[in-house]
């Protein structure tokens, strides 16, 4: 019994006077990083939406006002739960930055050119580029200063060949196209014979010099997820785990030390928000024996 | 999606334990209450009472465990025993303790005489100077070993309880040669939870490439003098030819319910690969985080069985009495509810998953289908529907959805299944014996000028002494 494909209509934003919040809605229809459609693990009435997340970073950013009637346009132009938005933290500046990843879909027109046409009216998105017909997923990035900008110059393209579990993510700008990352998706628990060995497969740790240095990137708390992205990427790795939920954020929130308004807003509206799963996402690399993070984050749908 | 091994509720049901207050006159290094004695209170009378008047009509329990902090120490301690021997609803009471104060003959006598049957005495060294520096309590040792010698010779029933550390590690078995002259019925082996001290700033955590034949040579020189044993938290892989002893149940714990908010939790590699998945916890996520997975130390069982999610958690067997081993359909209170149902409809009933918030029926129809019926305490949340007491719910609807023959034959069992709890729920069915017996008033007021110690989490938790 999965969830249809598309709600059946949009319902309107902001229309929680209790709180101020997205409600979250029987007609949702959350999808995880994978662009799976899931039921909510909880009962719906007096729930939020997750994109209140979203709003929240944004509004502790100080950037809400810039980026609110955007990501709201996208969110009309292609319908709500279509979309995957993502927050990451810096770990050394302290920074965050954003993520908006939509899925391509067969015939429809390139999606590249539709993100560009909604957000004509703000930026100017990857002129010239489009997806190609590998392309599952388009992503696009932005940061304190993309707006102010008025451009962003490259887009990453996640492309996958049919029945494989690896995808390779390319940023793709007029001028160039990098890999940027290779990813494995596996389930953490079935799969697990893969699993290590996909992990240790490393270029920036070295687990077999130290054992105990799985259990700081495989974090315990989070093992319990319902799939497991690894990910190699330049000068680092990373895992995502996909699937988990709300007191699993909240460990990150505080494991990662989130920004304290952001943790007390998650904190003050963690039972609201329990009947959605999360996506986090902790980068990583070994420094004199030791793991450091370079970011972490976490995902939603829009 | 959180398995089990992130959210383990302990309990066998059989056994309840009573938390009489929180103080103690040892110092244990590992303790993990060393600041929740600071505001922790036990029981209050009347919630302990009711317990106890509970358990005479439901039979629920066998036993009764009273503990603390150090529990002797409580002038309290005989009204709570007078009170669960007048019930007459218990088999058997249970005192944990570190077996101090039994050195005095006297006070042991009035112990046994007052029906304490079952005595589990903490003992972390095999000799003074091991025992002494881990209670930070000079003479503590003698003390304990002389109320052993008391209880021997009273003939009650005698326990030894050992908490792992890297503090008695090398002396697992000196420690069964200490008390083999006790002939105890059991020694029980817990590895140490780091809940105050998550990072293990205080060094406790003994890694298993240690620990394990350390603990393998205990259990086999104590199999070799007929001594049972128990060991808890420790992966069962590890246990050589003891793995049998593994178990990790516990008993129902009277004590505020914040108490499992910061419950160790657990995870294994090998979950879904190990044929003890469903009852072996694996590491404790602070363990992980400071050893690593151990993914080349563990051997992970060969499964028999195709593994699925534990998407309830454990199933904690029956709750009749001495049945903890039963299969798991065996929970008569909970079964009376739906009994018949399934024949209505040429289904089964696979599985009732009895856990501290939920009751969980499963049932299987036809070729591939199944479908769960949840239910959890009655509230004014969402639900498909409420009986006396509780909320109902489907979940995990399987089978050819698209067949409608299967489809309409799992929405009648669903609805057949509803309206029967709905007709047999007498009312005031509860799922967790503790629910809403310990509150606020369980606190003692914080003290305003100690702020927690550096790397030390809040804590609100009992486990071993």
């Amino acid at each position: 019994m999965s969830p249809p494909d598309q709600p059946p209509a949009s319902t309107p934003v902001y229309d929680s006077p209790a709180t101020g919040l997205v409600p979250a809605s029987d007609r949702d229809r959350p999808i995880n990083l994978g662009f799976e459609a899931y039921h909510p693990v909880r009962p719906i009435p007096g729930k939020v939406r997750g994109e209140n997340l979203l709003w929240h970073s944004l509004l502790h950013a100080g950037l809400l006002d810039a980026w609110d009637d955007a990501l709201h346009a996208i969110q009309r132009r292609l319908g709500r739960d279509r979309t995957i938005w993502g927050v990451f933290l810096d770990l050394d500046s302290g920074a965050l930055a954003w993520e908006l990843r939509v899925l391509a879909r067969g015939s429809a027109p390139d999606i590249v050119d539709t993100l560009r046409e909604t957000l004509a009216p703000w930026l100017e998105l990857a002129p010239g580029v489009a997806a190609t017909p590998e392309s599952a997923v388009v992503g696009l990035r932005f940061d304190a200063q993309t707006m102010s900008r008025g451009r962003v110059d490259a887009v990453e393209l996640h492309e996958r060949a049919t029945e494989s579990r690896e995808t390779a993510v390319f940023r793709v700008s007029a001028e160039a196209r990098e890999l940027v990352s290779r990813d494995l998706v596996l389930e953490p628990k079935r799969h697990i014979d893969e699993v290590l060995p996909a992990i240790k497969r490393s270029e920036v740790v070295n687990f077999a010099a130290d054992k105990r240095l799985l259990g700081r990137v495989l974090i315990p708390e989070l093992f319990a997820c319902q799939r497991l992205h690894i990910s190699k990427r330049r000068g680092r790795d990373a895992l995502c785990f996909s699937g988990v939920n709300v007191e699993q954020l909240a460990f990150t929130y505080k494991r990662f030390e989130y920004p304290k308004p952001m943790l007390a807003f998650l904190t003050e509206h963690q039972a609201e928000l329990e009947h959605l799963l999360y996506d986090v996402s902790v980068e990583y690399r070994e420094r004199e024996g030791r793991i450091v993070y370079p970011t972490t984050g976490f995902w939603g749908s829009l | 999606m959180e398995s089990y091994k992130g959210r383990f509720e302990p309990t066998r049901f059989e056994d309840l334990t009573v938390t009489v207050d929180f103080h103690c006159h040892s110092a244990c290094r590992f303790c993990i209450v060393q600041e929740g004695m600071n505001y922790f209170k036990g029981v209050p009378w009347e919630l302990y009472t009711a317990a106890v008047d509970d358990n005479r009509a439901s039979q629920r329990y066998r036993r009764v465990t009273f503990t603390g902090g150090e529990v002797t120490l409580e002038s309290r301690l005989f009204d709570y025993v007078n009170y669960a021997r007048e019930s007459g609803s218990f088999e058997h009471i249970r005192l944990q303790t570190n077996g101090r104060l039994l050195a005095n003959m006297e006070f042991a006598k009035k112990l046994v005489d007052s029906g304490i049957d079952e005595y589990f005495v903490s003992l972390h060294g095999h000799d003074a100077k091991t025992q002494d520096y881990i209670s930070q309590r000079e003479g503590s040792f003698d003390e304990a070993i002389a109320g052993l010698e008391n209880l021997v010779s009273l003939g009650v029933c005698v326990m030894t309880n050992t908490v792992l550390t890297t503090l008695n590690q090398p002396h697992l078995a000196d420690i069964v040669e200490t008390v083999r002259r006790f002939a105890p019925t059991r020694m029980e082996w817990w590895n140490y939870l780091p809940m105050e001290d998550y990072t293990d700033e205080r060094e406790l955590l003994s890694p298993m490439d240690k620990l394990a034949p350390s603990l393998r040579e205990a259990l086999a020189r104590a199999r070799g003098y007929g001594i049972e044993t128990a060991v808890k938290y420790v992966p069962r892989c590890l246990l050589g030819d003891d793995a049998a002893s593994q178990d990790n149940t516990q008993p129902d714990v009277v004590i505020v319910e914040e108490f499992y908010d910061i419950y160790p939790k657990f995870a294994c590699a090998y979950e879904a690969k190990c044929e003890y998945a469903e009852s072996c916890l694996g590491l404790h996520h602070p363990y992980i985080t400071k050893y690593g997975w151990e993914e080349q130390l563990l051997t992970p069982y060969p499964r028999t069985t195709e593994w699925d999610e534990p998407e309830y958690g454990l199933w904690v067997g029956s709750d009749r009495p001495g049945q903890a081993d039963a299969v798991a359909t065996d929970q008569p209170r909970w079964t009376a509810l739906i009994d018949g149902v399934a024949e209505r409809h040429g289904a089964q009933l696979s599985e009732v998953i009895l856990q501290r918030r939920a009751c969980v029926y499963r049932f299987e129809i036809g070729a591939g289908g199944r479908v769960d019926i949840l239910l959890s305490a009655r509230t004014q949340e969402h639900a498909l529907a409420r009986s006396a007491s509780f909320n109902l719910h489907y979940r995990n609807l399987r089978g050819d959805l698209g067949d409608e023959a299967i489809r309409e034959g799992l929405t009648a069992l669903v609805k057949d299944v509803v309206n029967t709890v709905i007709e047999r729920d007498p009312g005031g069915m509860r799922l967790d014996q503790r629910k809403g017996m310990v509150g606020p008033e369980a606190f003692r007021p914080r003290p305003k000028s100690k702020g927690p110690k550096a790397g030390v989490k809040s804590l609100r938790v009992l486990n071993a002494k």
